[in-house]
């Protein structure tokens, strides 16, 4: 299960279809830090795909880093920022991997492959 | 006394510098009276009193201090610098001067752009940049007697491009974020049509719908647009007659993402009435009325009321656009966004933060 945090809700609908028509079962859409980890909690996702700016106080990186302390789940990025400032922040969440807004939904599905095919071989080293 | 006159004349027309250079107690120093300096020190404190570029002298093994006027906006409310050591002056920047001002007595000539620099010239630190060259002063036989210092202060100018930069960013990731909606759309839009014709169409109008928003919205580090604006270019391409849509209500301003919802709504529903609704006949009538509490418009209500169109019937299918005027609409307003079928005509009503007072 993967879980989507995204605050634009025509991009989130887009990703959502993407994601199903290509198999993959969605942990549920959050619009912010909170709500991203709400959902973490209930439904273990395996990954999130997480925008950096998002309804709320905080960010994706703090949703991100926190998820990745206390549930152990790693983010791909899916975000228009692409400054060294932001990817420093984020370093410490192990980040899967970065698409960079606007990206296309065949990209998006790739990436997302090949970061649940990186967590399995992680899993079984 | 022509003789004595004849040592001061180096510091005619000067300025104000020159008369503090003439004042000053010189004696008790190691430089000694006026009347005893060497030719190379008078002829170069003539030339940097005549410069209108800001500049220092740094005199000697104690670095002695003179400056022009050019160089007093530099030193601020400092203490009067002239005949102090460049390094008490300078005290609290000199852990970065220092090494440049050694290079200079050593005869090498350093020229950096925008240096900062922790300066203290008003009783408190502030960080200023400064464009400046230290450059060593010789007499005739070649011996390193001081420094030079031509500076411009550019403080204003660093700030200046670096808020350009911080507008930059933002406008970049704007342009982003914009992008990705457009891909949005686009993709749902070929989705949800029947035709291509009707996918372009439909495009088309969301796209522009997209594009007038950006005419009224105020960029800086955060973006706004005023209500009148975005109704206004929402039906300002569809040329319709006088008195068929009426809009009324507060001029507030909408954050970015509000503005875009609600001018993509609005493109939705003329582009709607046009087609089947009440601006579809000769007689039927638009009327637009919003209210709003809260300084951020969280508490916006906003009603489309159509009349004497065409009996309405409900579409069998929720179609992209429906989707698009209802939930990304209630997800940007925070709150309820509904359209209505009824015979007599279509309503459309957005409720942000459940203020469900009707208007």
């Amino acid at each position: 299960m993967i879980l989507l945090v995204e605050d634009d809700y025509l991009i989130a609908m887009q990703v959502e279809i993407a994601l199903s028509e290509a198999g993959f079962e969605l942990a549920g859409i959050a619009a912010s830090a909170d709500e991203a980890i709400e959902i973490a909690v209930a439904h273990h996702p395996a990954l999130a795909i997480m925008d950096i700016r998002l309804a709320g106080k905080r960010d994706g990186i703090d949703a991100a880093l926190e998820l990745f302390r206390n549930h152990d789940i790693r983010c791909i990025f899916a975000t228009a920022h692409s400054d060294p400032d932001t990817s420093k922040r984020a370093e410490p969440a192990q980040p899967l991997g970065w698409l960079q807004k606007p990206y296309t939904m065949a990209s998006l599905v790739d990436e997302v492959q090949r970061a649940l095919e990186e967590l399995g071989r992680n899993r079984t080293q | 006394l022509s003789v004595a006159v004849s040592h001061y004349r180096f510091l005619n027309a000067g300025g104000e510098a020159s008369r503090e250079i003439m004042d000053f107690e010189w004696k008790s120093t190691s430089l000694g009276p006026i009347e005893e300096w060497p030719p190379v020190l008078k002829t170069t404190i003539a030339l940097m009193l005549r410069s209108t570029f800001p500049k220092a002298l740094a005199w000697g093994p104690e670095f002695i201090t003179f400056h022009n006027d050019a160089f007093r906006p530099i030193l601020g409310k400092k203490p009067p610098a002239i005949g102090k050591s460049f390094k008490e002056v300078w005290a609290e920047a000199w852990d970065k001067i220092g090494p440049i001002a050694r290079d200079a007595l050593a005869g090498e000539s350093t020229f950096i752009e925008n240096f900062p620099l922790a300066v203290n010239r008003d009783g408190s630190h502030e960080k200023a940049y400064f464009t400046f060259c230290y450059s060593p002063v010789l007499d005739a036989d070649g011996a390193i007697l001081g420094f030079m210092d031509t500076v411009v202060e550019t403080t204003e100018m660093v700030e200046a491009q670096r808020r350009a930069d911080v507008l930059n960013a933002e406008l970049g990731h704007r342009i982003r974020n914009i992008l990705a909606l457009v891909g949005s759309i686009a993709s749902q839009t070929l989705r949800s049509s029947d035709n291509l014709a009707e996918a372009e169409s439909s495009l088309n109008h969301r796209l522009r719908a997209l594009a007038s928003v950006q005419d009224v919205l105020r960029t800086g580090s955060t973006s706004d647009a005023e209500v009148h604006g975005i109704v206004a270019t929402a039906l300002a391409p569809h040329a319709l007659q006088d008195g068929r849509v009426t809009a009324e209500g507060p001029n507030v301003q909408l954050p970015e993402e509000k503005a875009l919802a609600l001018s993509l709504a609005l493109n939705e529903l003329v582009t709607n009435a046009i087609k089947y609704g009440a601006l579809s006949n000769e007689t039927g009538t638009v009327a637009i009325a919003w209210d709003v509490e809260g300084t951020e418009g969280q508490d916006f209500h906003l009603l489309w009321r159509e009349s004497r169109g065409p009996a309405v019937t409900a579409p069998l299918k929720a179609g992209f656009g429906s989707r698009l005027i209802q939930n990304h609409v209630a997800k940007a307003f925070g709150g309820k966004a509904q359209i209505t079928f009824e015979t007599a005509g279509v309503t459309y009503e957005i409720i942000a933060n459940g203020h469900e007072t009707s208007l």
